[in-house]
C-alpha cells in the first residue's frame, strides 16, 4: 500500500504541491484528476523521487521511501509510466522488457516467466520483440511503455495519462487492460488522466487536484453528484 | 607515398580511438570534454615511464587506459556529478572539464619536470619510435595502432550490444530520465563512459610517442583534431568518430605531403591549420556529421 502523507514539494524553488495525504490500497486504482497544471504529474513526480520533498512522508507497505534515489524505489516495488518519451526508441522491444526486468532485480528465470506474462496480455508486443521499438504505432508503443512497468512486478504502478494522443479503440483496450491488471496482479495503481469518464470508468476511488491542493477525495459515483467541481475543474458538461 | 600513406594510417587510427571517447561522452553526458587532451598526455607519459623503466612499452596501452580511465572518473564523481546534481548548464560543466585539464596539466608538467630532474631523462621530447618493433619492414605501431583500434570498436560494440550495463548505457544516452524511472542508476553508467572513453583517450596517448614527438603539450595541441574527427564523425554517431578520424589523418598527411612537394616545406608549418580548417568547415556544412549525409535519390 502507499502511503502519502502531508507532502510538500516541488521543484527547487518552485513550490507546486501543498500539504498532500493519499492512500492507495492493494488492487485499488486511484484517480487523479485535475485541470492543468495542478501538479498532478508533480505528484507521480514526489512519489517517485523526481522532484523535491520539501516536508512529509510517503511510504511504500509501512517504509519510510521519502528520501530514497529513484533505482532504489524501483527495486523497493514502484514503477512509473510516464506520458511521453516512455520507451528506448533505439532498442527492440524485448531489449526494452529485458533491461527494466534486469534493473528491478529479476533473476533471469523471472525475467524469462514476467515476460511471457506481458506478451500474454499483450500478444502484439511478441509478434513485435525484435522491432525497433521507434518503429511501433502510438497505440503499440503506449502499450510497451505499460509492459516497461508492469514488467518488474510492482506493487504500486503510476500511470501518467497512459492514453494521451491515443486513437479511441486503443484508448478503450489500454483502459481494459488497466483494470484488468489490478486485478489479476493485486497491484496499487495511481492514475493520471485528462479523459475524466475513462478515468472514473476503472477507477475505485478519485482526487481532485487544483493548484497544488486536494479539493475533493471520494468515489467516482459521488463525483458525479458533484457538478460544480465536475465543470469547473474538469471540464466536464460544458457543453450542456 | 607508401611510407607516407602509412604514416597517415597511423595517425587516423590513433585519432580516431582519441574520437571515440569524445563521442561517447558527447552522447551519454552531452558533454565536450576538453579533460580528454590530458588524458591522452597521461597516456604518453605511462608509455615513456615503461620506457623509461626498461618495461616494454606496448604496457603502456594497459597503464594508460588504467591511469586515463581513473583520471576521467575522478573528474565525473569529483566535479561533474556535484555539478549535474545541481541541473548545472552543458557550458558550465565544459568549462569544468576544461579546468581539470588545466589542473591535470600543471600535475603533468611537474611529473615531467620529475623525471627530467632525477633520471635525466628527455621529458619534454619524447619520442619512442627507436624502441618499437618492425614487421616487413613497417614500423610496430602502424600495426598496432589499427589492430588497437579494430580491437576497441569490437568490444566497445559488444559491450554495448551484447551486454546488460553496456544495453543500460544505450538507454541513457537515448532517454537518461527514463533510464532513471526504469530503475537504472543512471550516475554509474555515466561513470562507466567516462571510464571508458578516458581510459580509450589514454590508450591513444600510449601509442602516440612511437609515431611522433610527444610533450607535456601534446594532448593540447591535438584537442582541436579530436573534436574535429568526432564532429566530422557526427557527435551522434559512436562508430562516426573513426571516419572523422581516418578522414582528418589521412587529409592532415596526404595533404601537407603533397602540398610540401610543389609549394615547398614551409607548408609542413602550417599542417596544425588543418584540423581547424575541418572543424569550421565540418560545423558549418554537416554539423551532424559527414555520416547523416544521405546521398539524394539512393
Amino acid at each position: 500500500m502507499l502511503v502519502v502523507k502531508n507532502l510538500n514539494s516541488g521543484y527547487g524553488k518552485f513550490h507546486i504541491l501543498y500539504d498532500i495525504s493519499l492512500e492507495c490500497r492493494n488492487g485499488e486504482i486511484l484517480a487523479i484528476l485535475g485541470p492543468n497544471g495542478a501538479g498532478k504529474t508533480t505528484l507521480l513526480n514526489s512519489v517517485y523521487g523526481l522532484a523535491d520533498v520539501y516536508s512529509g512522508v510517503i511510504e511504500l507497505g509501512g517504509e519510510d521511501i521519502t528520501r530514497l534515489p529513484p533505482h532504489k524505489r524501483v527495486k523497493k516495488g514502484i514503477s512509473y509510466v510516464f506520458q511521453m518519451f516512455n520507451v528506448f526508441p533505439n532498442l527492440t522491444v524485448a531489449e526494452n522488457l529485458r533491461l527494466v526486468a534486469r534493473f528491478a532485480g529479476l533473476n533471469r528465470g523471472e525475467i524469462e516467466s514476467s515476460l511471457n506474462e506481458i506478451y500474454e496480455l499483450f500478444p502484439i508486443l511478441k509478434e513485435r520483440q525484435r522491432q525497433v521499438a521507434g518503429t511501433l504505432s502510438g497505440g503499440e508503443r503506449q502499450m510497451l511503455a505499460l509492459s516497461l512497468g508492469l514488467v518488474r512486478k510492482p506493487r504500486v504502478l503510476l500511470l501518467d495519462e497512459p492514453t494521451a494522443g491515443l486513437a479511441v479503440k486503443y484508448v478503450d483496450t489500454l483502459m481494459e487492460k488497466i483494470n484488468l491488471l489490478r486485478k489479476i496482479m493485486n497491484i496499487s495503481i495511481v492514475l493520471v488522466e485528462q479523459n475524466v469518464h475513462k478515468a472514473l470508468e476503472v477507477a475505485d476511488r478519485v482526487m481532485v487536484l487544483v493548484s497544488g491542493r486536494i479539493i475533493y477525495e471520494g468515489t467516482p459515483s459521488d463525483l458525479y453528484t458533484k457538478h460544480d467541481i465536475l465543470r469547473l475543474y474538469l471540464g466536464v458538461g460544458e457543453a450542456a | 607515398m607508401i611510407e607516407t600513406l602509412v604514416g597517415g594510417i597511423t595517425l587516423s587510427s590513433i585519432l580516431s580511438l582519441m574520437a571515440i571517447g569524445i563521442t561517447l561522452l558527447y552522447r551519454t553526458t552531452k558533454v565536450p570534454n576538453f579533460a580528454h587532451a590530458s588524458f591522452v598526455t597521461t597516456g604518453i607519459f605511462a608509455a615513456f615511464t615503461l620506457h623509461l623503466f626498461n618495461q616494454p612499452i606496448y604496457l603502456g596501452l594497459l597503464l594508460g587506459f588504467l591511469l586515463s580511465g581513473l583520471e576521467a572518473l575522478l573528474l565525473f564523481y569529483l566535479v561533474l556529478e556535484p555539478l549535474r546534481r545541481r541541473k548545472s548548464s552543458i557550458f558550465i560543466l565544459m568549462m569544468a572539464t576544461l579546468t581539470y585539464d588545466i589542473f591535470l596539466f600543471g600535475l603533468i608538467n611537474i611529473y615531467a619536470d620529475y623525471l627530467q630532474y632525477t633520471y635525466k631523462a628527455t621529458a619534454r621530447n619524447i619520442y619512442l619510435a627507436g624502441a618499437d618493433f618492425k614487421v616487413l619492414g613497417v614500423q610496430g605501431i602502424t600495426v598496432v595502432s589499427v589492430i588497437t583500434l579494430v580491437a576497441c570498436l569490437f568490444a566497445l560494440h559488444i559491450f554495448l550490444n551484447k551486454t546488460v550495463f553496456g544495453t543500460a548505457l544505450r538507454a541513457v544516452m537515448e532517454n537518461d530520465s527514463l533510464a532513471l524511472a526504469s530503475g537504472i542508476n543512471v550516475s554509474a553508467m555515466l561513470a562507466i563512459s567516462w571510464f571508458i572513453a578516458g581510459g580509450l583517450a589514454g590508450v591513444a596517448g600510449a601509442l602516440l610517442p612511437l609515431h611522433i614527438m610527444c610533450s607535456p603539450s601534446t594532448g593540447m595541441i591535438l584537442i582541436a583534431a579530436m573534436f574535429a574527427a568526432s564532429i566530422l564523425g557526427g557527435l551522434e554517431q559512436l562508430y562516426g568518430a573513426p571516419v572523422g578520424g581516418f578522414i582528418l589523418g589521412l587529409a592532415e598527411t596526404l595533404l601537407v605531403t603533397g602540398l610540401s612537394s610543389v609549394l615547398g616545406p614551409w607548408v609542413m608549418t602550417y599542417s596544425g591549420m588543418i584540423p581547424y580548417i575541418a572543424l569550421i568547415l565540418g560545423l558549418i556544412f554537416c554539423p551532424r556529421g559527414l555520416i547523416s549525409i544521405r546521398v539524394r535519390g539512393a
